[in-house]
């Protein structure tokens, strides 16, 4: 289909999809999305910025014409307005591939729904996450983050971490078509010297979820927990502690950014063997 | 416009072979440029299409395969310089040049191209018929495609489908 492939807009690509069924059929197909990635990349929308217990902010990216309706739209999707209190009480948890994952506050307690960022879709309420089970005397923390979608739009990780130092444990459960998995559980002993922040560190720090690992990072090194073999394991920072963040590479994989006065310094993780590429 | 010897021309002439539309016209043209068809260039190699015999192309007609090789015939010498790393901006200008005004040509004729190039399997072709498609389709509702590209009104059934789409898509027709 090399007339849709040579459109290069998503916004012509999403009109030209409704002409008929063959042409909803092509461009629906992965193959062919993968095609069209590769000729027109995805370009940002805007910037999501939440700050403490504030209300979700978005910051549009100046849009050439044709995706400025799609920025519109991820800015009203995202933007609270007066009188929507139900938006006002909401925190999101997480943004992968035009999904969000927004916790709603509501009495008495919270509920999580998967919102689209454009599509005119209602919000899909997510049945609520299996509680710890585990006493633990440390303090904990608990975070949901978005899977990979592969047509399972609530695909998601709920995580509790319980850190009583040296000793970290994770309990996990994965939601697969709506069901959430048996609760799994995974431990490490930390080195670390009595004193240390790490445990703060760990609580606090950036996650990524990048294919079935979960990654950690904190000034030392990346806390990385396998969730297909319930087991923790290290990644050594390349350049020791730093001004670092994380972020999903292209395909599959992540990217460590490292920043340096004015120099930025970019690593990719590759997926199986952790070894670094700069 | 002549075409410059190709690569494989080393006994003096290049080899010429005849091509036969649908409408049974024969069409004489240099072996490089009728090699622009992947289909074509096939049965070249194999010695076919000279001398008296010719390639039938039950699927061209005439008014078509002429537009075809006028394209092959501009085509072929950057092609046989494998792509032209070293033509000159002048030459890729002129190229450029060439192919707009090769597809502002009648709706028409453009869908029988696109057929044709289809058919032949010549790259080049079909990407520049249907950028030219694409370009033609740029910004528009899909009512508006539908018309341009000639397709029948829809079934009242395709045309819900069509609506719920919109309607869940609103932000691409804002």
């Amino acid at each position: 289909m090399e007339i849709l492939l040579r459109l290069d807009s998503p916004t012509w690509l999403v009109r030209a999809a409704a002409v008929c069924r063959r042409w909803l059929r092509r461009a629906s197909d992965p193959a062919f999305l993968g095609r069209f990635r590769a000729l027109c990349p995805p370009r940002i929308l805007g910037l999501h910025v939440q700050s403490g217990s504030c209300a979700p902010r978005f910051l549009a990216v100046p849009q050439p014409l044709d995706l400025a309706a799609a920025s519109r739209r991820a800015l009203q999707v995202l933007t609270p307005s007066v009188g929507t209190h139900r938006f006002r009480s909401a925190y999101l948890w997480d943004c992968r591939n035009g999904r969000l994952l927004v916790k709603i506050y509501d009495w008495p307690d919270g509920v999580y729904i998967v919102r689209s960022l454009l599509n005119q879709v209602p919000d899909v309420t997510l049945p609520a996450p299996p509680e710890p089970n585990e006493f633990f005397k440390g303090c904990r923390s608990k975070r949901m983050l978005l899977l990979e979608d592969d047509g399972d739009v609530t695909s998601c990780l709920s995580l509790t971490l319980s850190i009583d130092a040296p000793e970290v444990l994770a309990e996990f459960s994965i939601l697969q078509s709506g069901v959430w998995g048996i609760l799994q559980r995974a431990e490490i002993e930390l080195e670390m010297v009595s004193g240390e922040g790490l445990p703060l560190q760990i609580m606090h720090s950036q996650k990524l979820v990048v294919g079935k690992k979960l990654y950690m990072l904190t000034y030392k090194f990346i806390l990385a927990l396998d969730l297909s073999t319930n087991s923790f394991f290290i990644v050594n920072l390349p350049d020791g502690p730093g001004n670092n963040t994380l972020s999903h590479a292209e395909q599959s994989g992540l990217y460590l950014i490292n920043v340096r006065e004015f120099e930025l310094r970019i690593w990719y993780v590759a997926m199986c063997l952790v070894s670094y590429v700069m | 416009m002549a075409a410059p010897e190709s690569g494989d021309g080393n006994n003096g002439a290049a080899r010429m072979v005849t091509l036969i539309s649908s409408d049974n016209t024969r069409f004489e043209v240099e072996a490089a440029a009728a090699s622009l068809s992947q289909t074509l260039q096939l049965t070249i190699l194999d010695g076919g299409g000279g001398g008296g015999d010719g390639i039938p192309l039950p699927n061209v007609d005439s008014a078509t395969l002429s537009k075809v090789l006028e394209y092959c015939i501009k085509h072929a010498p950057a092609a046989a310089n494998g792509g032209a790393p070293n033509a000159t901006a002048v030459d890729r200008a002129e190229l450029e040049r060439f192919d707009n005004e090769f597809v502002n040509i009648d709706q028409s004729v453009l869908y029988s191209l696109i057929m044709a190039a289809h058919n032949l399997e010549i790259e080049g072709l079909q990407s520049l018929v249907a950028k030219k498609v694409a370009d033609m389709i740029k910004g528009k509702s899909p009512m508006e495609i539908r018309r341009t590209l000639g397709f029948p009104d829809p079934t009242p059934e395709e045309q819900a489908e069509m609506n719920a789409h919109m309607l869940e898509y609103g932000w691409a027709y804002e």
